[in-house]
């Protein structure tokens, strides 16, 4: 199977922590979250760093999977995807 | 309850001031009250129940509104430096109750009083004076038509920087109905206090005092204050500190969820102009932050080069951010900031002041109304923000919001007129956030989100595109939450910082006042709060048809990720809501629910 693309966007204090705005990243499905924030390192080493605190999803991030569902546990299976937006848990104000 | 125990974080009195008869009374506050209401919009909600004047429209003399403080304001508990102001909203006619943080919370309540109740209508323009029980109403003729910037220095000038004020700008004077109450710079921006003030002929309301009241156990006060103050300096609240609510704009776009022109669309082409760090590049921007706070959310923005150097900076948040651009067409930051300015100035609530500009904007795109507004047009929007202001031409009707203005422009305008009420909606595309859908219908002042914050619930799961039972679930447990939060008063964006909210709200109100809420009880003082609001409109003439959301939201689509809401499952989910309040299915109070909360006091 050939490895499948997922644009990876970062808003709010992901993109401060990551500092990056968009990365697209090729991984193999299924996968979990963890996985492909980690496959954001490889490519741009250090990157994933700051986005998370003992191999959990840093205080004050958040993910949404394909605009629909939000998650914050990295072992979330992603059997399909095509775009990972990390951003703020906090939208309110 | 505690009728005999000594009162600790509280003077127990409060001040009603009869403008019409230009007299005082101080009127106690018993424990049992002060216990079972906290403080804040709590305490004033159930103050204003007393007046009974509900049944005055909210600009007639007789019409009363109550600024709160809390057992809190003057301790060392982060961003706790605030008051509530309570009255009729004169944009919906029901309850209207605003927050803000400033040094006003704090010399207020250093006057001796819990809160300051104002009735009546003084004979000419006049500014109140309040030092602890002196007070005085004095001319405000040099004040009056000045702007709220230019109106505090003055006033800071003639009687002295002892003194806090509260004012408000030339909106407020010409009772926009939705003008704001200024301090410090900070509004008590929505559903128009800054009118009814000026419906009262004041200028503005000058605290000053030195009244101190006790901490039960002041030891362990400040060191919870100070562990809290500690994390509030961490991840929970980096965004606030960062970047500022203005970065919402681009993430709330992404997600469809972005109110674009008037809430045709819930993304904007251009809404990449308000990427707000890239913006901060070529543009001054300091930090501040309200009295007695640790986070400091408030990023100001300096035009540089501006030729209109009064109006050249403003403090951003998403709301004006949001309603001064992309829900008018705006693509350019420079203008909103302008735009901005002039709403702080003339005294207007940016939410309102934008969805009215951008409703009328649509009228015209539609044909429906003649008028210089059009989409996307800067100097349409600041003319507009002048016209309301000054209430001149068109701007006059404007003036009045939008619920109003559709009544008069007709032609199905009201289908589309961005209110819940008569208060206009905020920067959340209800097609796109259902809950928060279902919390701007059942909300007491209209579409807020200030109240309810069902936003939180929609970024979670896959909540966002459903309306169910859990829906209603949701947003009670969101509005509950406010509820304490707006009655000890503190700031919501600490609320990440707490690991167990109501156990830790229970423990520093218990250090405060020696009292003994847990969990229970504060849960029980929410349910009634709530209650206490709704109880208000009902007497006001609330009716389950007011309930609603305009029918744009239930017969078109944004496109992706925003469905049109199905009119029946939102009727459900409202049902659901009222039910699992223990409400009557229509919305309506039962006696025995009423006696439960202890609220059958107020029930005339
Ligand atoms: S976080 Fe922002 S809004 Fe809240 S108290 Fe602090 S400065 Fe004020």
């Amino acid at each position: 199977m050939k490895p499948t693309p997922i644009d990876v966007e970062f808003f709010g204090v992901a993109r401060l922590a990551a500092g990056l705005t968009y990365i697209e990243v090729l991984i193999d499905m299924p996968t979990t979250l963890g996985k492909i924030i980690h496959s954001i390192d490889s490519l741009v080493p250090g990157a994933a760093g700051g986005l998370l605190v003992d191999e959990k999803l840093a205080p004050g991030i958040i993910i949404n999977i394909d605009g629909r569902r939000f998650e914050t546990d990295l072992s979330t299976e992603i059997n399909s995807a095509k775009s990972v937006i990390l951003m703020s848990i906090d939208v309110g104000g | 309850m505690n009728s005999e125990r000594a009162l600790f974080g509280y003077h127990g009195q409060y001040l009603k001031i009869d403008l019409s008869k230009n007299e005082y009374e101080i009127i106690s506050l018993s424990n049992e009250r002060l216990e079972k209401f906290i403080g804040g919009i709590g305490l004033a909600t159930s103050i204003l129940l007393d007046q009974r004047d509900d049944h005055y429209p909210a600009l007639s003399p007789e019409s009363s509104m109550v600024f709160c403080f809390s057992p809190l304001v003057g301790s060392p508990v982060t961003t706790s430096a605030k008051f509530a102001v309570v009255s009729k909203s004169p944009l919906t006619q029901r309850l209207n109750d605003a927050m803000a943080g400033s040094g006003f919370a704090i010399a207020g309540k250093k006057t001796g009083f819990d809160a300051i109740c104002i009735t009546g209508r003084a004979s000419r323009p006049s500014v109140v004076l309040i030092e602890q029980d002196c007070i005085n109403i004095v001319d405000a003729n040099e004040f009056w038509g000045l702007g709220c910037h230019e109106t505090q220095n003055r006033l800071l000038e003639k009687f002295g920087k002892q003194f806090s004020f509260a004012t408000i700008g030339p909106a407020g004077e010409r009772q926009v109905r939705y003008a704001t109450l200024s301090h410090d710079g900070r509004h008590a921006g929505r559903g128009g206090s800054g009118a009814v003030l000026g419906s009262k002929n004041i200028k503005a309301i000058g605290v000053h005092g030195a009244i101190r009241t006790p901490w039960a156990n002041a030891e362990k006060l400040v060191a919870v204050s100070k562990a809290l103050s500690k994390k509030s300096l961490g991840k929970a609240t980096e965004k606030y500190r960062e970047l500022g609510t203005v970065e919402n704009l681009v993430t709330l776009n992404r997600l469809n969820a972005l109110p674009t022109r008037n809430f045709q669309a819930g993304k904007f082409e251009q809404a990449s102009q308000f990427d707000m760090s890239a913006f901060s590049k070529s543009a001054e921007k300091t930090r501040s932050s309200c009295a007695a706070c640790t986070i400091g959310c408030e990023h100001i923005y300096k035009i540089k080069n501006s030729a209109d150097t009064d109006h050249s900076s403003a403090r951003l948040e998403y709301e004006n951010l949001f309603a001064l651009g992309p829900l008018c067409g705006i693509s350019d930051v420079e203008t909103v900031i302008q735009a901005s300015a002039l709403c702080d100035d003339y005294g207007l609530d940016t939410i309102s002041t934008g969805a009215t500009i951008a409703f009328v904007m649509e009228c015209v795109e539609k044909g429906l109304v003649d008028q210089p507004i059009q989409f996307g047009n800067g100097d349409d929007l600041l003319n507009a923000i002048h016209a309301i202001g000054k209430r001149t031409g068109f701007g006059d009707l404007m003036a009045e919001g939008t619920m109003r203005l559709s009544q008069t422009i007709g032609q199905g305008s009201e289908k589309f007129a961005p209110h819940v009420k008569g208060m206009e909606i905020p920067g959340y595309e209800p097609r796109a956030l259902k809950t928060m859908a279902l919390g701007f219908a059942v909300q007491t002042r209209g579409a807020d989100h200030n109240r309810s914050g069902a936003y939180d619930a929609d970024f979670r799961g896959e909540n966002r595109f459903h309306l169910d039972s859990n829906s209603a679930a949701a947003a009670i447990e969101t509005e509950n939450k406010a509820a304490i939060f707006d009655s000890m008063i503190l700031c919501k964006f600490v609320r990440r910082v707490f690991d167990d909210f109501y156990s830790e709200a229970a423990n520093i109100l218990n250090l405060m006042t020696g009292w003994n809420y847990d969990v229970e009880t504060l849960e029980l003082a929410a349910e009634r709060i709530i209650a206490a609001k709704k109880l208000y409109n009902i007497r006001s003439g609330w009716l389950p048809e007011q309930d609603r959301l305009p029918d744009r939201f239930f017969d078109d689509s944004t496109g992706e990720f925003g469905e049109k809401i199905d009119r029946e499952k939102f009727a459900g989910a409202i049902t659901s809501y009222n039910t699992q309040r223990g409400w009557q299915e229509n919305g309506f109070l039962s006696d025995s629910l009423l006696e439960q909360l202890e609220l059958a006091e107020f029930n005339i």
